[in-house]
């Protein structure tokens, strides 16, 4: 029913879980790595800090929105088993009630 | 990670841990720079005045009064992981009362990217050289020493002594 009215689906199935989490480790860590030597090069700690903030936006662009690349593999379902259709569907009160009914009817 | 929520989590968590790496990475990678530099100082104008000192009490004080070159290049103290400096230069004497007097005479903030190479010709104190009694006139054993406090980006704040001092005198006579 809500997959129907949401255009986006929220959830990654776990291969592409399993990638997102992969490129963004990587993202960060790289851009956190050249930043090091970058800012150590050039004797500035702000570009550090910088790239692995820009780092941090790129891979939060890239894996936080469910895109269509991390829904390629769906789990694969058992089908529905068939049961067989039980004729008074009632719960426990309703029968408890029916039962009192019927004691009554017969006083 | 299986909802956008929990995915931005991971990655502001991460990003995080990474930060703190690089910031730590950073203290360590300047943990054993030696941060002494040389220092030139000389004094010009030398008196010593002998006043009430209002603020304290009523009592009559040594009161110096110097005028002083300062020559020192701070310049190879500004690594990455240095933010400010705070420096400041002290008079250190011994008088009959006090084995040992320091006194700030002036100091100056340079912050990062500011000129940092001081050439200061016949400056005048920015603090009143007040002794607590009558010990400098005609002490003959006044050094000036210059010292810094590094502000770094993350770490200790050191505080360093720069070589170098100069000594002076005062003279035996107030001047009026």
């Amino acid at each position: 029913m809500f997959e129907n009215l949401s255009i986006w689906k929220w959830h990654m199935d776990f291969m592409g879980q399993k990638h997102a989490e992969y490129l963004f480790r990587t993202i960060i860590t790289m851009c956190g790595f050249i930043g090091f030597i970058l800012g150590y090069v050039k004797e500035q700690f702000s570009i550090t800090i910088g790239l692995t903030l820009i780092g941090f936006l790129v891979s939060a662009l890239l894996t936080i929105p469910p895109w269509p690349i991390y829904a390629r593999n769906p789990l694969k379902w058992q089908k529905v088993k068939k049961v067989k259709k039980i004729e008074n569907n009632l719960t426990y009160d309703e029968y408890k009630e029916d039962k009192k009914k019927e004691k009554k009817k017969t006083k | 990670m299986h909802s956008l929520l929990s995915r931005g989590n991971s990655v502001l968590a991460y990003t995080l841990s990474v930060l703190v790496t690089l910031t730590f990475a950073c203290f360590l990678s300047t943990i054993l720079v030696d941060y002494r530099t040389g220092t030139e100082m000389q004094t010009l104008k030398i008196e010593v005045k002998n006043l009430p000192e209002y603020g304290v009490s009523k009592k009559i004080n040594d009161l110096g009064h110097i005028t002083f070159n300062l020559d020192t290049d701070l310049t190879s103290l500004f690594n990455w992981n240095v933010k400010q400096l705070f420096v400041y230069m002290t008079a250190e004497y011994e008088t009959p009362t006090n084995a040992l007097n320091q006194v700030v005479l002036w100091d100056k903030i340079i912050l990062r990217g500011e000129n940092s190479n001081l050439r200061l010709k016949n400056m005048r104190t920015k603090y009143y050289f007040w002794d607590d009694g009558n010990g400098l006139r005609g002490n003959k054993n006044v050094t000036l020493t210059l010292s810094y406090n590094i502000i770094p980006n993350v770490g200790r704040l050191p505080i360093v002594g720069a070589i170098g001092s100069h000594t002076f005198s005062f003279p035996s006579q107030y001047t009026r």
